[in-house]
């Protein structure tokens, strides 16, 4: 089922006054895609799921399930999350503490009163890996196994829709990549319509079909995994996605001939043509440049048109060292295989011109 | 190490008096009841153990003691679920739904059980004369279940909040209406703080005077307080020994509910006036 | 489908804004309704028609008749009336502090660990859980001149038999301390929940500090436990403004109307069927209760959190 959210806005009144949780969204999310909500915490993921969900309603904006309208103040048409064929999987795995497994799990099943229970119930469980847990109670489970029942009692009706809120954050790291993986392959396995909210980029990046990043109730960029990585939109974007994060460098922009010049202190780089239309989105001459660590080569031998710097920092990550190098425009970090260099090494970077990116500084940030 | 010594012997005589305190009106009260003669501590009298005042007081017609006694439990009984359930939903609403001035509610229902009961009583007599149920069970209960609704709400109210709210996220998406999710989530998730209230209202109906007094006749409906109170006996001499041993089956129950569900019932009092 | 959607949603546009209902708050009033109705019908409803009665003569058998605030005059200028607000003042001044300082005796006792600590909890709950019109038959028993325990108490300390219920004095103090004795535990209760709250690590950091259990007490305990100790304050005052239970049972007001509490009098005129009288009475002690449950409610101001 295809989820369409138009010009979908949500302000609540507080007793601190207005706080505007949405500030007007628009998103197609398709049949059978695992859609990614991503953002900072107070960005307005939580809720736009919880207006998906129907727990919530909007204050303005139309949201539609398969074309029909599942949302709309202004046309006075709501839902209930009865009524939308939905489950939801919560952070805090919401299981009913006094019902077993089964019982948790059979409950949206019983409420509907559904003429077969057991079956679909241990199915489920079955699918799940977690048939022999069936008796205990919540509170005899471990953090992993609760969220699999969690995730049986939401997939046990066959939903339209399948809505989880950051459901791997309270997963300690090694338990969070496995159940990363069963996600991934349980949706693919389903094919059910998929919305995931999570401040995790990782995660983002790893599990989502395509990824809609949100910011203080906007959205700032949609698209796959490796456009937001490759191709992001704004500063905020290209920093928000990939780790470590993109170095932005104030840098200043020269037309020399045909060829775009971008200079940071004594680094020159050249704007390859196909990165031309970046510069539209440029206001004024100075710009910040972004590049990833992983896209920067570093050495000792000087180089024309490299920037020149000090090693101040190595952070050893296993297979890789992360460097933080002090130039003449700022800290600059290189994530790079190369393990030679020492603190206080006078080292040259260079720029790979194809991973280049441009931005416009936004108010007061550089 | 002197002040733990000194301390130590302040505690004990601080135990031993407050024991003294409250349990001497009670063994008082135990000891006549069994005495032939109410009169035993006076020099020339003795004590003589006997059941007969048990018996009598049980036996009586005229004394209607067992029928004091069912009014009471089957009037606070019905009286305590009434009021938890109506205040259920009073409680659900207040900390689920958004509603405006519930801040305001709350606290206005909380003056409304300061109110001095007799300040209602004589326009309660009238309204339940007008309805033609004064000396009925229902003349009673539904008083009480008013009375009683403050307490009960605020009490309820403080333990609902503790329940998460995801739980009822959850229960609204797997597509329980707001009711099925009150009668099947909250209250079997918060039963021990509904146990509570609801023993705190039997307690409070049981031991309730001045409705009772005024709202009922004979004993149709005459609840136990009311019907110690004015038990004068026959004769004109005050059979004590008989009124000490009302007292006594009287306090059976109370005393075992007390002594069974203690925690619950200081867990409620509190919650129910200090700040947590 | 798509006109009979727009037909619809056009009959739902002419709806006013103000009847269009927010399915939250509708199911909200659902669930306050039950509630709503029985206060307003059980308790609002009773106490306004007692301010009506107020204003009129209701006597059995003569016509009920409006008359202003004459009854109010006519109570102001009622010695009985005075007397009774005399005692009820009294008794409140008296009670409540004692109350609240053995309730506070007892809280610190049971705040210490010491074999047998939960019995002795429930066996001070005890007197609270009884109904007062019990306890009022057994002091009333207590009391009596001739054998109660009080006075063989008195009489092996050496005093002569006190005259508990037939003395103004002897009648006040037997009130009292019946009253105290039921009350005591809800006090001890209370301040013990408050004792309960203060923080281990500052008694101990207190001990480390080389202080003693009085000035622990003074520096540390009092002070922390000043909010729960208002609140108990105010609340045991607007409860023992409504006393009846007890005074009734053991006294009557007697003798000769030295412990007629207000609530009593106003029940004597009612007990009589004079309605408008009594429930002069009432309206003023209803009055004064307001005033302290307001001061009581402003205090604990703990509502907020809550919701």
């Amino acid at each position: 089922m295809n989820v369409s959210f138009t010009n979908v806005q949500k302000t609540y009144c507080t007793l601190r006054g207005k706080v505007e949780a949405l500030r007007g969204i628009d998103l197609e999310i398709g049949q059978g895609e695992f859609f990614i909500l991503l953002g900072p915490s107070g960005c307005g993921k939580s809720t736009t799921l919880n207006l998906t969900a129907g727990l919530e309603l909007p204050t303005a904006g139309e949201i539609r399930f398969a074309d029909k309208i599942v949302s709309s103040p202004e046309k006075k048409i709501f839902l209930s999350p009865r009524e939308r064929n939905v489950a939801m999987v919560f952070q805090s795995y919401a299981l009913y503490p006094h019902l077993s497994v089964f019982e948790n799990i059979a409950f949206p099943l019983r409420v509907a009163k559904a003429k077969e229970i057991g079956k679909p119930v241990r199915n489920t469980a079955h699918t799940l890996g977690i048939a022999t847990l069936l008796d205990r109670k919540p509170a005899e489970l471990s953090g992993g196994q609760r969220q699999r029942v969690a995730i049986a009692r939401a997939l046990v009706r066959n939903p339209d829709l399948f809505l989880l809120d950051e459901p791997l954050s309270n997963l300690d790291a090694q338990l969070r990549t496995s159940m990363r993986a069963e996600l991934k392959r349980l949706q693919r396995d389903t094919g059910v319509t998929t919305i995931y909210v999570t401040h995790d980029q990782t995660e983002a990046m790893t599990l989502g079909d395509r990824v809609a990043l949100f910011r203080d109730g906007e959205l700032v960029q949609v698209g796959t995994p490796d456009e937001l990585y490759g191709r992001p939109r704004t500063s905020f974007a290209a920093t928000f996605v990939g780790s470590p994060a993109m170095n932005l460098l104030p840098a200043g922009i020269q037309k020399e001939g045909d060829t775009t010049v971008i200079t940071c202190a004594d680094g020159r780089s050249e704007l390859p043509q196909e990165k031309a239309w970046m510069l539209e989105r440029l206001v004024t001459r100075e710009a910040l440049l972004g590049i990833r660590p992983e896209h920067i080569t570093i050495t000792t031998t000087a180089e024309l048109a490299s920037l020149k710097g000090r090693i101040e920092t190595i952070e050893p990550l296993g297979r890789e060292l992360l460097y933080h190098v002090r130039t003449g425009v700022g800290n600059v970090l290189v994530l790079t295989t190369e393990a030679e260099l020492r603190l206080g090494d006078t080292v040259h970077l260079v720029f790979d011109p194809s991973h280049i990116h441009l931005f416009q500084p936004e108010h007061g940030a550089s | 190490m002197r002040e733990e010594s000194v301390k130590k012997i302040l505690l004990a005589a601080a135990v031993a008096l407050t024991t003294i305190f409250c349990l001497g009106p009670f063994i008082y009260m135990v000891l006549t009841s069994l005495s032939n003669n109410p009169d035993f501590l006076l020099p020339t009298k003795p004590f003589t153990p006997t059941l007969a005042n048990f018996m009598a007081v049980i036996s009586s017609e005229s004394a209607h003691f067992l029928a004091y006694l069912r009014n009471s439990l089957v009037i606070s009984a019905v009286v305590a679920v009434v009021t938890v359930f109506l205040a259920s939903l009073a409680a659900y609403a207040l900390t689920r739904l958004s509603l405006p001035g519930k801040t305001i509610l709350l606290l206005s229902v909380l003056a409304l059980s300061m109110f001095p009961p007799i300040s209602l009583i004589s326009y309660l007599f009238k309204l339940m004369s007008a309805l033609g149920w004064v000396n009925t069970y229902a003349g009673l209960i539904l008083p009480y279940v008013a009375w009683t609704m403050p307490l009960s709400l605020w009490i309820l109210v403080s333990y609902f909040a503790q329940v998460p709210l995801d739980l009822d996220r959850s229960a609204r998406i797997d597509g329980a209406s707001r009711f099925q999710t009150l009668i099947k989530i909250i209250l079997p998730v918060a039963a021990p703080g509904v146990f509570s209230t609801a023993l705190l209202v039997f307690i409070f109906a049981f031991n309730e005077f001045l409705f009772a007094l005024m709202l009922t006749v004979d004993y149709r409906s005459r609840t136990i307080p009311v019907g110690i109170a004015l038990f004068e006996g026959i004769h004109g001499q005050i059979p004590w020994g008989e009124i000490m041993a009302a007292a006594t089956i009287t306090t059976i129950p109370v005393v075992i509910l007390t002594l069974l569900f203690q925690k619950r019932i200081v867990q409620g009092l509190t919650r129910g006036a200090v700040k947590q | 489908m798509k006109n009979k959607e727009r037909a619809s949603s056009s009959i739902r546009d002419r709806l006013p804004k103000i009847l269009s209902p927010d399915r939250e708050v509708l199911s909200g009033c659902a669930f306050l309704l039950p509630l709503f109705l029985f206060i307003c019908a059980l308790i609002l409803l009773p106490v306004l028609g007692t301010f009506l009665d107020s204003l009129r003569r209701d006597l059995p058998y003569l016509p009920t008749t409006f008359v202003g605030l004459d009854n109010y005059l006519a109570i102001f200028r009622d010695a009985a009336f005075w007397n009774s607000l005399r005692f009820t003042t009294l008794f409140v001044l008296v009670s409540v502090p004692l109350e609240v300082i053995l309730g506070l005796i007892i809280a610190l006792v049971l705040n210490e660990t010491f074999p047998g600590r939960a019995a002795m909890r429930a066996m001070v709950l005890i007197p609270w859980a009884i109904p007062a019109a019990v306890s009022g038959r057994i002091f009333e028993l207590i009391y009596k001149y001739s054998y109660g325990v009080a006075n063989y108490c008195a009489h092996l300390l050496g005093v002569g038999p006190v005259n508990w219920l037939g003395t103004d004095l002897g009648a006040f103090a037997a009130v009292v301390i019946a009253d105290v004795w039921k009350t005591t535990p809800f006090a001890a209760i209370l301040l013990l929940a408050g004792l309960a709250a203060i923080s281990e690590d500052l008694h101990r950091q207190a001990q480390v500090d080389r202080a003693n259990f009085v000035q622990r007490f003074s520096k540390i305990t009092l002070p922390l436990i000043k909010p729960v100790l208002v609140v108990t304050l105010l609340f045991r005052t607007v409860d023992a403004l409504r006393i009846f239970d007890v005074i009734f049972v053991l006294t009557g007001g007697g003798p000769g109307g030295s412990t007629n509490a207000v609530s009593l009098f106003a029940y004597t005129y009612y007990a009589a069927g004079d309605f408008g009288y009594g429930a002069t009475a009432s309206v003023l002690l209803f009055v004064v209760a307001l005033g302290f449950s307001l001061a009581y409610i402003k205090m604990a101001r703990f509502g907020e959190e809550l919701l």
